[in-house]
Protein backbone atom coordinates (compact mmCIF):
# COMPACT_ATOMS: atom_id res chain seq x y z
CA UNK A 1 0.00 0.00 0.00
CA UNK A 2 1.61 2.98 -1.25
CA UNK A 3 1.90 6.43 1.35
CA UNK A 4 1.32 9.74 0.62
CA UNK A 5 2.97 13.12 2.07
CA UNK A 6 1.42 16.08 1.84
CA UNK A 7 3.31 19.25 2.75
CA UNK A 8 1.80 22.28 4.31
CA UNK A 9 3.11 25.65 3.69
CA UNK A 10 2.06 28.60 5.48
CA UNK A 11 3.08 31.82 5.36
CA UNK A 12 2.68 34.70 7.78
CA UNK A 13 3.21 38.22 6.95
CA UNK A 14 4.16 40.92 9.90
CA UNK A 15 5.12 44.50 9.84
CA UNK A 16 8.93 44.66 11.40
CA UNK A 17 9.20 46.06 14.37
CA UNK A 18 12.01 48.91 15.19
CA UNK A 19 15.18 47.31 16.99
CA UNK A 20 16.64 49.46 19.71
CA UNK A 21 20.62 49.66 19.74
CA UNK A 22 21.56 49.99 23.85
CA UNK A 23 25.13 50.82 24.72
CA UNK A 24 26.07 49.76 28.40
CA UNK A 25 28.11 51.43 30.95
CA UNK A 26 31.39 50.28 32.21
CA UNK A 27 34.48 51.60 33.94
CA UNK A 28 37.29 51.60 31.22
CA UNK A 29 35.71 53.68 28.21
CA UNK A 30 36.23 57.49 28.67
CA UNK A 31 33.31 60.02 28.44
CA UNK A 32 34.77 62.03 26.02
CA UNK A 33 35.41 58.88 23.57
CA UNK A 34 31.60 57.66 24.55
CA UNK A 35 30.54 60.90 22.74
CA UNK A 36 32.89 60.25 20.02
CA UNK A 37 32.10 57.37 19.01
CA UNK A 38 28.36 57.89 18.89
CA UNK A 39 29.03 61.39 16.96
CA UNK A 40 31.51 59.14 14.64
CA UNK A 41 28.90 55.98 13.97
CA UNK A 42 25.08 58.32 14.11
CA UNK A 43 26.56 61.62 13.12
CA UNK A 44 24.41 62.82 15.81
CA UNK A 45 25.93 66.89 16.96
CA UNK A 46 27.58 67.02 20.15
CA UNK A 47 24.88 67.94 22.45
CA UNK A 48 22.69 64.72 21.21
CA UNK A 49 25.76 62.27 21.88
CA UNK A 50 26.89 63.89 25.22
CA UNK A 51 23.57 63.73 26.32
CA UNK A 52 23.06 59.80 25.78
CA UNK A 53 27.13 59.58 27.17
CA UNK A 54 25.65 60.87 29.80
CA UNK A 55 22.80 59.01 30.23
CA UNK A 56 24.80 55.59 29.93
CA UNK A 57 26.88 56.94 32.70
CA UNK A 58 24.30 57.58 34.76
CA UNK A 59 21.58 55.31 34.15
CA UNK A 60 24.06 52.45 32.71
CA UNK A 61 22.39 51.96 29.51
CA UNK A 62 21.17 54.07 27.40
CA UNK A 63 18.94 53.75 23.73
CA UNK A 64 21.07 55.26 21.47
CA UNK A 65 19.10 54.63 18.19
CA UNK A 66 16.37 52.51 17.28
CA UNK A 67 15.13 51.63 13.31
CA UNK A 68 14.69 48.60 11.32
CA UNK A 69 16.71 45.15 12.09
CA UNK A 70 19.67 45.35 9.43
CA UNK A 71 20.76 49.17 10.27
CA UNK A 72 20.64 48.00 13.90
CA UNK A 73 22.80 45.13 13.24
CA UNK A 74 25.21 47.24 10.98
CA UNK A 75 25.14 49.85 13.81
CA UNK A 76 25.31 47.76 17.11
CA UNK A 77 28.61 45.89 15.19
CA UNK A 78 29.94 49.33 14.32
CA UNK A 79 30.05 50.41 18.30
CA UNK A 80 31.06 46.71 19.20
CA UNK A 81 34.25 47.42 16.71
CA UNK A 82 35.10 50.69 18.78
CA UNK A 83 34.55 48.46 21.89
CA UNK A 84 31.70 49.84 23.57
CA UNK A 85 29.75 47.33 24.86
CA UNK A 86 26.16 47.46 22.66
CA UNK A 87 23.06 45.26 22.89
CA UNK A 88 20.22 44.95 20.44
CA UNK A 89 16.73 44.64 21.80
CA UNK A 90 13.40 44.41 20.33
CA UNK A 91 11.25 46.97 22.32
CA UNK A 92 8.49 45.39 24.75
CA UNK B 1 59.12 58.91 29.63
CA UNK B 2 57.68 62.40 28.50
CA UNK B 3 54.80 62.39 26.33
CA UNK B 4 54.24 65.48 23.96
CA UNK B 5 51.93 66.34 20.92
CA UNK B 6 54.03 67.12 17.65
CA UNK B 7 54.12 69.89 15.17
CA UNK B 8 51.76 67.84 12.47
CA UNK B 9 49.10 66.63 15.12
CA UNK B 10 50.89 63.78 15.83
CA UNK B 11 52.17 62.57 19.14
CA UNK B 12 55.50 61.21 21.02
CA UNK B 13 56.48 58.88 23.31
CA UNK B 14 60.20 59.45 24.55
CA UNK B 15 61.39 56.42 26.64
CA UNK B 16 64.28 56.93 28.63
CA UNK B 17 65.03 53.98 30.42
CA UNK B 18 65.00 50.60 30.12
CA UNK B 19 61.75 50.52 32.62
CA UNK B 20 59.92 52.93 30.08
CA UNK B 21 60.84 50.19 27.41
CA UNK B 22 59.47 47.62 29.60
CA UNK B 23 55.93 49.12 30.77
CA UNK B 24 55.69 49.69 27.32
CA UNK B 25 55.98 46.35 26.20
CA UNK B 26 53.36 45.19 28.57
CA UNK B 27 50.81 46.68 26.28
CA UNK B 28 50.39 44.43 23.46
CA UNK B 29 50.23 41.71 26.10
CA UNK B 30 47.97 43.01 28.30
CA UNK B 31 45.20 43.52 25.66
CA UNK B 32 43.79 39.57 24.93
CA UNK B 33 42.30 40.32 21.59
CA UNK B 34 39.92 37.16 20.75
CA UNK B 35 38.44 37.66 24.52
CA UNK B 36 37.90 40.74 24.28
CA UNK B 37 35.92 40.43 21.10
CA UNK B 38 34.24 37.12 22.69
CA UNK B 39 32.96 39.57 25.74
CA UNK B 40 31.66 41.89 23.38
CA UNK B 41 29.98 39.55 20.88
CA UNK B 42 28.82 37.65 23.83
CA UNK B 43 26.79 40.80 25.25
CA UNK B 44 24.72 41.02 21.92
CA UNK B 45 22.04 39.26 23.35
CA UNK B 46 20.60 38.83 20.04
CA UNK B 47 20.38 35.57 17.78
CA UNK B 48 24.61 34.70 19.15
CA UNK B 49 24.90 32.15 16.40
CA UNK B 50 24.59 34.46 13.97
CA UNK B 51 26.60 37.51 15.31
CA UNK B 52 29.27 34.51 16.40
CA UNK B 53 29.81 33.74 12.49
CA UNK B 54 29.68 36.90 10.59
CA UNK B 55 30.33 39.64 13.53
CA UNK B 56 32.58 38.10 16.02
CA UNK B 57 35.80 37.18 13.08
CA UNK B 58 35.58 40.99 12.01
CA UNK B 59 36.10 42.04 15.84
CA UNK B 60 38.83 39.40 16.35
CA UNK B 61 40.37 40.52 12.83
CA UNK B 62 39.95 43.97 13.83
CA UNK B 63 41.42 43.72 17.13
CA UNK B 64 44.33 41.57 16.49
CA UNK B 65 45.49 44.03 13.78
CA UNK B 66 45.67 46.81 16.10
CA UNK B 67 47.67 45.17 18.62
CA UNK B 68 49.87 43.80 16.01
CA UNK B 69 50.91 48.17 14.65
CA UNK B 70 51.36 48.80 17.81
CA UNK B 71 53.93 45.66 19.23
CA UNK B 72 55.73 46.55 15.68
CA UNK B 73 56.01 50.31 16.41
CA UNK B 74 56.75 49.05 20.06
CA UNK B 75 59.79 47.32 19.01
CA UNK B 76 61.25 49.34 16.00
CA UNK B 77 61.36 52.03 18.33
CA UNK B 78 63.33 50.16 20.56
CA UNK B 79 65.63 48.72 17.76
CA UNK B 80 66.28 52.21 16.99
CA UNK B 81 66.96 53.60 20.57
CA UNK B 82 70.24 54.39 21.66
CA UNK B 83 71.04 53.67 25.28
CA UNK B 84 67.61 53.02 26.01
CA UNK B 85 66.66 56.61 24.75
CA UNK B 86 64.12 56.83 22.11
CA UNK B 87 60.93 58.34 20.73
CA UNK B 88 57.82 56.26 19.52
CA UNK B 89 55.67 58.69 17.35
CA UNK B 90 51.99 57.90 17.03
CA UNK B 91 50.99 59.79 13.37
CA UNK B 92 47.17 61.61 13.56
CA UNK B 93 46.04 58.70 10.87
CA UNK B 94 47.23 55.54 13.29
CA UNK B 95 45.78 57.73 16.52
CA UNK B 96 42.29 55.73 16.76
CA UNK B 97 44.76 52.11 16.42
CA UNK B 98 46.71 53.54 18.99
CA UNK B 99 43.33 54.32 21.62
CA UNK B 100 42.17 51.13 20.15
CA UNK B 101 45.09 49.06 21.44
CA UNK B 102 45.19 51.26 24.40
CA UNK B 103 41.50 50.25 25.19
CA UNK B 104 41.84 46.77 24.67
CA UNK B 105 44.50 46.27 27.21
CA UNK B 106 42.58 48.34 29.92
CA UNK B 107 39.28 46.65 28.98
CA UNK B 108 41.16 43.29 29.35
CA UNK B 109 42.71 44.41 32.85
CA UNK B 110 39.59 45.42 34.04
CA UNK B 111 38.11 41.96 33.54
CA UNK B 112 40.75 39.91 35.19
CA UNK B 113 41.69 41.90 37.78
CA UNK B 114 38.28 44.17 38.67
CA UNK B 115 40.67 46.93 39.41
CA UNK B 116 39.27 49.87 41.65
CA UNK B 117 39.00 53.46 40.61
CA UNK B 118 41.57 54.90 42.74
CA UNK B 119 44.89 54.00 44.30
CA UNK B 120 43.73 54.72 48.28
CA UNK B 121 42.28 51.66 47.57
CA UNK B 122 45.24 49.86 46.64
CA UNK B 123 46.47 48.85 50.32
CA UNK B 124 46.83 45.35 51.02
CA UNK B 125 46.18 44.36 46.94
CA UNK B 126 48.50 41.92 45.58
CA UNK B 127 51.49 42.72 43.59
CA UNK B 128 49.97 41.58 40.38
CA UNK B 129 46.74 43.41 40.19
CA UNK B 130 48.60 46.82 42.18
CA UNK B 131 50.70 46.26 39.29
CA UNK B 132 47.93 46.24 36.75
CA UNK B 133 46.21 48.30 38.48
CA UNK B 134 49.20 51.20 37.62
CA UNK B 135 49.56 50.29 33.95
CA UNK B 136 45.79 50.70 33.82
CA UNK B 137 46.59 54.55 34.70
CA UNK B 138 49.23 54.57 32.26
CA UNK B 139 47.11 53.68 29.41
CA UNK B 140 44.42 55.90 30.37
CA UNK B 141 46.65 59.34 30.41
CA UNK B 142 48.23 58.19 27.02
CA UNK B 143 44.67 57.83 26.09
CA UNK B 144 42.99 60.85 27.52
CA UNK B 145 45.78 62.75 25.64
CA UNK B 146 45.20 61.12 22.58
CA UNK B 147 41.48 62.06 22.90
CA UNK B 148 42.01 65.74 23.57
CA UNK B 149 45.21 66.18 21.20
CA UNK B 150 45.32 64.35 18.56
CA UNK B 151 41.43 62.42 17.66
Amino acid sequence: MATETLTETRESVSLDVPWNIVVHDDPVNLMDYVTWVLRKVFHYDHGLAHRLMMEVHTAKRSVVWTGEREKAELYASQLQGFQLTTSLEKPA
Amino acid sequence: MKIAPTLNGGMRIDAESAADWQILRYLPYDARPQELAQRLADATEEDTTDWREYVLPDLQDSFTQQIAFVYHAIEKAAAEAKEQEGALFVEKEDALTWYGALNQARLTLQAMHQLPQTPSELQGMEPERRGAFYRSQFYCIIQTLLIERVL
